[in-house]
């Protein structure tokens, strides 16, 4: 049985459909990012999840339990839904001891949650004084406290300094490496491509697809391109040999649904001089942007590139 | 159960302002308690008599139901203000158990108030009364005040919960509770005042449950509680509904 399963998952906020019919099984020990441009859904969908908002139709379970009929929620599953579900007169540690009474976690776990996000030292503080960084912290102990096997956050990098990041990737790593079954929303698409298992993306409120992520970026496909002072000959020597290849400018061809090794091979056959040669991987950005019909940012469009040169 | 009414409590005593609230209590009693035994026989003030303690004891309900019922309507409202309802739900997803644990978590605080306030105004008051040659008897009249005074600030703190779980905005909710206490039952009391029907009124009712004695007017002591039982249990009725129906985004 799927971790979590959404059937016919429809919410309705008077005219506007949040969620449209989603329907989709994540399976046990998997990381599911959860991606969607802003207002497609992703919040409204994990709060359904979690037994927060009603839905307007469908149902949406965890192996086949709602939510709000898990006899013991927060061993099962720990979410993070905002960074500023806390009172801000309240030491931290407090904030923990309360959610423990509430789910009748012994008072230990409330230290050890604390010490697994690296907060021991700040434990007495009151969170009205905490950076957005230190609440997303404490917000991802709480949701630890049980020791779930499901964890699910939502934007849980929003706010966070490149420190910051860089932590939550490696705990969600860790989480992953302790076998939890993890979903994350966010909108830092680079961030979720180098943590997730698998890829949900969403578009005004209904699925847009759902698939691993290496799936995903090789449907996507690659390209290498090559700068050479004799492009156009080297442009007719690909197509002769089959090799699917444009020239793109004056000194510079590009291949697709090719390797580098097939294009170091021809270069190395005919004996061109080459200035410079790049594999260009689509990524889960291209992906993204491609599925929603969105564009990128002009800030953030540059692909990932690997550079090289031919032996 | 049990365990969430201790979650409460644990919330209220880790912040500052409900603590606060609490120790205002016994202040106001013992501010109020010296007010009257200093102010007794002038400026046409009734002088001390054997009365005076009932009168006493009664006298900081006004000031303490409202402590109390401000700080149920934090208990709840405070929650949707500070956003901690979502995690709340998460570790409780049963929302009723959560509200009807607010309830009678409140309905304590708002009775150690009224203890604490009974303590220190009968602490203050009868060695004065003694000291000025006045008989203190504990009668019918002095228990039934100090019981209705313990009573109807617990009564005031469920119904604090309950209207926070109706309105949610805080400020708000708050707002609706001190005009409706501190003018409209005043304004309606002015309008129907030669009828018998402003007794039923909450405020009213909650006044009858510390006003007992040989100048008492309204409804009789246990009548008064029921009547408020009855409002406390309509609001908290409502506020449960609305909070099992109500979207958390």
């Amino acid at each position: 049985m799927a971790a979590i399963e959404l059937h016919g998952l429809t919410k309705r906020f008077g005219a506007v459909t949040a969620v449209d019919d989603l329907t989709l099984e994540l399976g046990a020990g998997t990381v599911t990012g959860l991606l969607g441009p802003n207002g497609a859904g992703k919040t409204t969908t994990l709060r359904m999840l979690l037994g927060l908002v009603t839905p307007t139709t469908g149902t949406a379970t965890f192996d086949g339990t709602r939510y709000v009929d898990l006899t013991d929620p927060a061993r099962q599953v720990g979410a993070v839904l905002e960074a500023a579900s806390f009172h801000p007169g309240r030491r931290a540690i407090d904030h923990l001891r309360i959610l423990a009474s509430a789910a009748g976690l012994p008072a230990r776990r409330v230290d050890d949650a604390l010490s697994q996000v690296a907060m021991t030292e700040h434990a007495r503080r009151r969170v009205g004084g905490f950076s957005l960084g230190m609440r997303q912290r404490l917000g991802l102990a709480a949701a630890l406290l049980g020791e779930p096997s499901v964890l699910v956050l939502d934007e849980p990098a929003n706010g966070l300094d490149p420190e910051g990041v860089h932590w939550l990737r490696a705990f969600l790593r860790s989480q992953a490496d302790a076998g939890r079954t993890v979903v994350v929303s966010s909108h830092l698409l680079a961030e979720v491509a180098q943590t997730v298992d698998h890829v949900v993306i969403l578009d005004k409120g209904r699925l847009i697809t759902s698939a691993p992520l290496d799936d995903l970026t090789t449907r996507a496909g690659s390209v290498v391109i090559v700068r050479t002072p004799d492009a156009d000959r080297f442009r007719a020597e690909l197509t002769r040999r089959g090799i699917d290849a444009n020239l793109t400018a004056p000194d510079e061809v590009t291949s697709s649904d090719t390797t580098p090794e097939a294009v170091g091979r021809v270069i190395g056959a005919i004996g061109l001089v080459v200035y410079e040669m790049r594999l260009i991987q689509s990524n889960l950005e291209d992906v993204f942007f491609s599925l929603t019909n969105t564009a990128p940012p002009a800030t953030n469009a540059s692909p990932t590139t690997k550079q090289g040169v031919p032996s | 159960m049990n365990q969430l009414v201790r979650t409460e409590l644990l919330k209220q005593r880790t912040t500052r302002v409900p603590l606060a609230g609490i120790c205002a209590a016994p202040i106001a009693a013992a501010l109020i308690t010296f007010a009257i035994l200093t102010l007794s026989g002038k400026d046409g003030n009734d002088p001390l008599g054997p009365d005076s303690l009932v009168q006493i004891i009664g006298a900081p309900a006004g000031v303490i139901t409202v402590i109390a019922v401000l700080l149920g309507v934090l208990g709840m409202a405070g929650e949707y203000r500070h956003h901690t309802i979502t995690t709340t739900f998460l570790a409780t997803p049963r929302r009723r158990d959560v509200v009807i644990a607010k309830i009678i978590a409140h309905a304590l605080i708002g009775a150690v108030m009224g203890l604490l306030a009974l303590t220190v105004s009968a602490a203050i008051a009868v060695p004065w009364l003694l000291s000025s040659g006045i008989d203190v008897p504990l009668n019918g009249d002095l228990v039934l005040v100090a019981a209705g005074l313990i009573v109807l600030t617990a009564l005031y703190g469920a119904l604090g919960v309950s209207i926070g779980a109706i309105v949610r905005n805080q400020t708000t909710a708050a707002a609706v509770v001190l005009v409706w206490l501190l003018a409209i039952e005043g304004f309606i009391g002015d309008l129907f005042h030669d009828t018998s029907f402003v007794e039923w009124l909450p405020a009213a009712a909650g006044r009858a449950l510390v006003h007992i004695g040989p100048n008492a007017d309204g409804l009789g002591a246990p009548a008064a509680a029921g009547v408020f039982a009855i409002y406390v249990a309509g609001f908290a009725f409502a506020g449960i509904r609305l909070t099992l129906d109500r979207d958390i985004s």
